[in-house]
């Protein structure tokens, strides 16, 4: 029985060191949505967390909205997002233009996230537009969505789809 | 009750009833007798047809994925702000994308954007539409063509984000951004004219 509770401690250990250990445990503890619940992260590096995308017809466009978040020392970039809902995906900012107008621009070189920052994409800023949608994106369903970064890092979720007149 | 005071209280009830002077008319549309369609393919005519109610307008696309969708949701919040007083103006939507928005493809939009009968979404020919939008101040061009894996053609639009208070005799009271029009201040400023 003495080296029960030894056990007992290196069990634990164990399973603590199995879990994710940073930004991606953090990031998807503070999400909020149900979009999260499946998160996979093939690296530990970063989360994105409270992503959602607005419903629309297929054949239509739609823009993914979310939290990425950094919390390793060094800086990564946001360069491709994929998904099969969409045939064409590109991270976008919507800013003031000619004349005053709303225009959105691509960034082409991908969306920058600074070591230990957040970056927010939300509407009226930055956003991940998807053009030619597959099918129809219903309220209430979710895609499957991949991210991919400048590191090589990968991360995938679901991302639940809400209502444009939520 | 003298005759002096009876004056004065006449002069001081008029001041009160007058709108503040950030209300004032900036621009007079009763001119205008634009001939658009609503979402079931009905004639609307601009502005005649707003029944002498002052009128919440503004303009967007429904291919647009961001702006139009703020300003959807900051006019229905609008709506919520004035509560009762909601139902004695009416809401214009306009498109400045006929093309693609035609009757039909507004009343799904309405759908699903839950908007009831108070709300007016009108489309209308290309020339009449662009005419209108000019006159409203509201610019709007063609800032990519993109051509789909199955050939279909798309662009997406650059436009200026705007809403348009109306009174009720077709004059411009004031204007706001469409999509960040705060909903409380656009609230008191329609019930100011309302008074």
């Amino acid at each position: 029985m003495r080296f029960l509770p030894l056990l007992l401690a290196l069990a634990i250990v164990g399973c603590a060191t199995d879990a994710p250990d940073d930004a991606t445990t953090d990031a998807e503890t503070t999400t909020e949505d149900a979009s999260s619940a499946e998160d996979t992260a093939t690296d530990a590096f970063v989360g994105v967390s409270d992503a959602f995308a607005r419903a629309a017809p297929a054949g239509g466009v739609s823009a993914i909205f979310m939290t990425i978040t950094n919390t390793t020392a060094s800086g990564d970039t946001l360069v491709a997002v994929r998904t099969d809902a969409s045939n064409q995906v590109e991270i976008h900012r919507t800013q003031e233009g000619e004349a005053g107008m709303s225009e959105m621009v691509e960034l082409e070189n991908g969306l920058a996230v600074p070591a230990g920052d957040s970056v927010t994409l939300e509407p009226g800023g930055l956003h991940v537009m998807l053009l030619d949608l597959q099918r129809e994106l219903v309220e209430g369903d979710s895609i499957d969505v991949e991210y991919e970064f400048a590191s090589g890092g990968m991360f995938s979720n679901r991302v639940a789809i809400q209502g444009i007149g939520e | 009750m003298s005759r002096f005071a009876f004056v004065g209280l006449a002069l001081l009830l008029a001041a009160c009833a007058s709108r503040p002077e950030h209300l004032e008319p900036e621009d007079d549309l009763s001119d205008l007798d634009v001939s658009l369609v609503d979402r079931d393919s009905s004639a609307f005519t601009f502005p005649a047809d707003l029944s002498g109610r002052p009128a919440y307008v503004t303009a967007v696309y429904t291919n647009c994925p961001d702006v139009c969708l703020m300003t959807m949701d900051q006019t229905k919040r609008v709506r919520q702000a004035l509560g009762p007083d909601s139902s004695r103006i009416q809401f214009v939507v306009l498109t400045f994308d006929p093309t693609r928005d035609t009757p039909s493809v507004l009343r799904s939009y309405a759908q699903s954007w839950r908007v009831g009968p108070g709300w007016q979404l009108a489309t209308g020919d290309s020339v009449t539409v662009a005419g209108l939008m000019e006159r409203l101040g509201i610019r709007y061009n063609v800032s990519r063509r993109d051509t789909f894996a199955d050939g279909r053609a798309y662009y997406a639009l650059s436009h200026t984000d705007k809403a348009l208070l109306l009174d009720s005799e077709g004059q411009v009271v004031e204007t706001y951004g469409g999509s960040a029009a705060p909903p409380d201040m656009v609230a008191q400023d329609v019930r100011d004219l309302l008074r």
